[in-house]
């Protein structure tokens, strides 16, 4: 009897220990599984038994396990050559996602969505990060109008929140304001314009050399900083120590400006609560403005700085340093409102409220980095949201910046500034009619 | 029109809650200016700030269907530190409407208006409070509001200012009325035609001024 000879030929990238299995079994090269059409039915069979009959296929990392590797490059394919593998085997094996996503080669938003679905799916596959450890697209802008689609109704609402009741009380009591019936938003553009003038006064009057006292003492701060990194403890971090710095001074400075200054924001304008239109929460939203245009001037100095006489640093993603900056002042703006009315309610927290606030100067990695915290540390500094903004800012200037991608996320930092921001306004239209009774 | 509905408003101090009033209900038309007397320390200026808008009641409701000032005094609504000219523009810039850049304009009346030269462009809390009254009167009458609500501002200041409120009063009055609060009663008997007297926490209406300047003395014990 002659001896059946079958010559089996995979395609190149297949991993060593796949075409072993694939040898060994009958049925699947009855299937046709060593060819290369047959690619995603052979990773749906993966998903769906490899893993029960092979436990340990799926250890390690990708650097390690090559089939790992293999699961995590862009498919064959001729259709969905640019999703990963194992993510076109997802997308095979689910119908709702397929129905949610038909044509998922060109759906820009499909490889962002499943990122964050990955780790729930009931699959038993290892996490989302032990395929892709280092994101490509950690967070651009895509990822950001994904995420502000997403949270879409819950901006609506909150802009229903603010300006609703200011068109509904003015238009009850004090009627048509002077020049005609203006609208919620009108109203609000002037007073916020107002109150920014204001406020530049006030804060340019209140330290010496004008203009540019304001900016002297974050840089201050930043040299003295400096010196003790730069000379006493040398150069230990993953980016230019200057860099780092900047990004934790200045951010920290600007959220503890706002935190502290919206304790007394309704002291300070007591007089101008006499105009109608002004009410409360304006004076902490244009302290907010005020104090992040401040510290992004102060920002960009410092880096052009650190630019012309130190490092020539290259901004890897400009979208990252802008996203993660207006979450921090989000994040501060809805503090700075909770802070405001606990300051009003109760006026011995005045004195109290800051010695809270500034010791989280020493939490927030002004000064360190996450991946420098031990493992086992981390839960109990990540929590805090101005450490993920800051971490994040040094991470867009350069991705060599060692960054736990496990722990530090856009997304957290931006899902907190809502929750704070929208707690905060909850708060103060349950709190308004108070804060303005006298 | 100004309508008034069962409005109370109470402090409290030391502990203890003290009604300014209790259950007030008045109407004010257009057209009609009001004159608003009353002792010391009666609620007259609880009562504009209310109408105002920059306290809240306790309970009722001040309903109005047409512009109304912030309460013009002597009191409030400058920031000691900063300039006549800053506070001017501040507010200037919240009233300026659509066209926002109209508020420039506004300062310069304003600065015409009060006459105190240099100090125009010192800080607020320097001022003797006849300057303060040329100011905020100043600041009241360069924008058009229906109701003018005016606590105690023309009282203050020379003759020449005088001269100079009596004059605008005058004109303001073809377009709006006004809810005038004042002690000296000249200012009163020019623009005012019917008189509400704060007594007590009650309300009395009088629909001619001079009946409600006669009860108004009779009840200070001094006719």
């Amino acid at each position: 009897m002659a001896k059946e000879k079958l010559e089996y030929y995979f395609p190149d990238d297949y991993p060593e220990n796949l075409r072993l299995i694939i040898l060994q079994r009958k049925d699947l090269l009855e299937k046709g599984y060593y060819k290369k059409e047959n690619e995603r039915s052979l990773v749906i069979w993966i998903i769906l038994n490899g893993i029960k009959e092979y436990p340990g296929l799926l250890k390690g990392d990708i650097v390690q396990n090559e089939f790992l590797y293999w699961l995590s490059k862009n498919s064959s394919d001729k259709y969905f050559s640019k999703l990963p593998r194992i993510i076109l085997g997802i997308w095979d094996l689910n119908r709702s996602i397929r129905i949610r996503f038909p044509k998922p080669n060109e759906n820009k938003f499909f490889l962002n969505w499943i990122k964050i679905k990955f780790d729930f799916l009931t699959l038993g596959i290892p996490k989302y990060s032990v395929f892709f450890p280092r994101i490509e697209h950690f967070s651009n802008i895509d990822y950001f109008l994904f995420f502000l689609s997403n949270i879409f109704w819950k901006i609506k609402l909150i802009a229903l929140i603010i300006w609703y009741p200011r068109r509904v009380i003015d238009g009850n009591i004090s009627g048509i304001p002077v020049a005609g019936n203006l609208n919620g938003f009108q109203i609000q553009f002037n007073v916020i314009r107002a109150l920014i003038y204001r406020e530049l006064k006030t804060r340019i009057s209140q330290v010496r050399f004008g203009v540019l006292g304001v900016f002297l003492e974050p840089i201050g701060v930043f040299i003295i900083f400096c010196t003790i990194f730069a000379l006493i403890r040398g150069k230990r971090a993953d980016i230019d120590i200057e860099l780092f710095l900047a990004c934790g001074i200045v951010l920290y400075s600007m959220f503890q400006e706002i935190a502290i200054r919206s304790i007394n924001a309704m002291q300070a304008n007591e007089a101008l609560f006499f105009y109608r239109p002004v009410k409360p929460i304006d004076t902490v939203l244009a302290r907010t403005v005020v104090e992040s245009c401040i510290f992004g001037i102060v920002f960009v100095v410092l880096i052009s700085l650190i630019f012309l006489f130190k490092e020539m640093w290259v901004l890897e993603n400009f979208a990252l340093v802008v996203i993660a900056y207006l979450g921090l002042a989000l994040f501060s703006f809805g503090l700075g409102l909770i802070l405001m009315i606990i300051g009003h309610k109760f006026p011995i927290s005045r004195q109290i409220l800051p010695l809270f606030i500034r010791p989280l100067w020493l939490i927030s990695g002004v000064i360190f980095g996450v991946s420098r915290i031990p493992y086992n540390l981390r839960p109990f500094v990540t929590w805090n949201p101005i450490l993920q903004a800051i971490e994040l800012t040094r991470y867009s200037f350069t991705s060599g910046y060692n960054v736990p991608v496990d722990v530090i996320s856009l997304s957290y930092l931006w899902t907190f500034a809502l929750i704070i921001s929208t707690f905060g306004l909850f708060i103060y239209l349950r709190n308004e009619k108070f804060l303005l009774t006298k | 029109m100004i309508e008034v509905k069962n409005l109370t408003k109470s402090y409290i101090f030391k502990g203890k809650r003290s009604y300014v009033f209790k259950d007030l209900s008045f109407k004010i038309e257009r057209g009609q200016s009001v004159a608003l007397l009353g002792k010391n320390g009666a609620g007259k200026s609880t009562l504009l700030r209310l109408i105002g808008g920059i306290d809240q009641p306790d309970r009722g409701s001040i309903v109005a269907d047409c512009s109304v000032s912030w309460p013009v005094g002597l009191v409030g609504g400058f920031q000691g530190s900063l300039s006549a000219r800053e506070n001017v523009t501040f507010v200037s810039k919240i009233y300026s409407g659509t066209d926002t850049d109209k508020f420039e304009e506004k300062v310069e009346m304003v600065a015409e208006f009060a006459e105190i030269g240099t100090y125009f462009d010192k800080p607020f809390k320097t001022y003797s409070s006849g300057m303060a009254a040329r100011v905020t009167f100043g600041l009241s009458m360069a924008f058009d509001f229906d109701v003018y609500l005016l606590d105690e501002v023309t009282g203050a200041g020379d003759a020449k200012f005088r001269q100079k409120t009596k004059k605008i009063l005058k004109e303001k009055q073809e377009k709006s009325d006004f809810i005038m609060v004042n002690h000296t009663l000249w200012g009163l008997k020019f623009n005012c035609d019917r008189a509400l007297i704060l007594h007590d926490g009650k309300m009395m209406e009088f629909d001619n001024l001079n009946d409600g300047i006669k009860e108004h003395k009779r009840l200070m014990g001094i006719a």
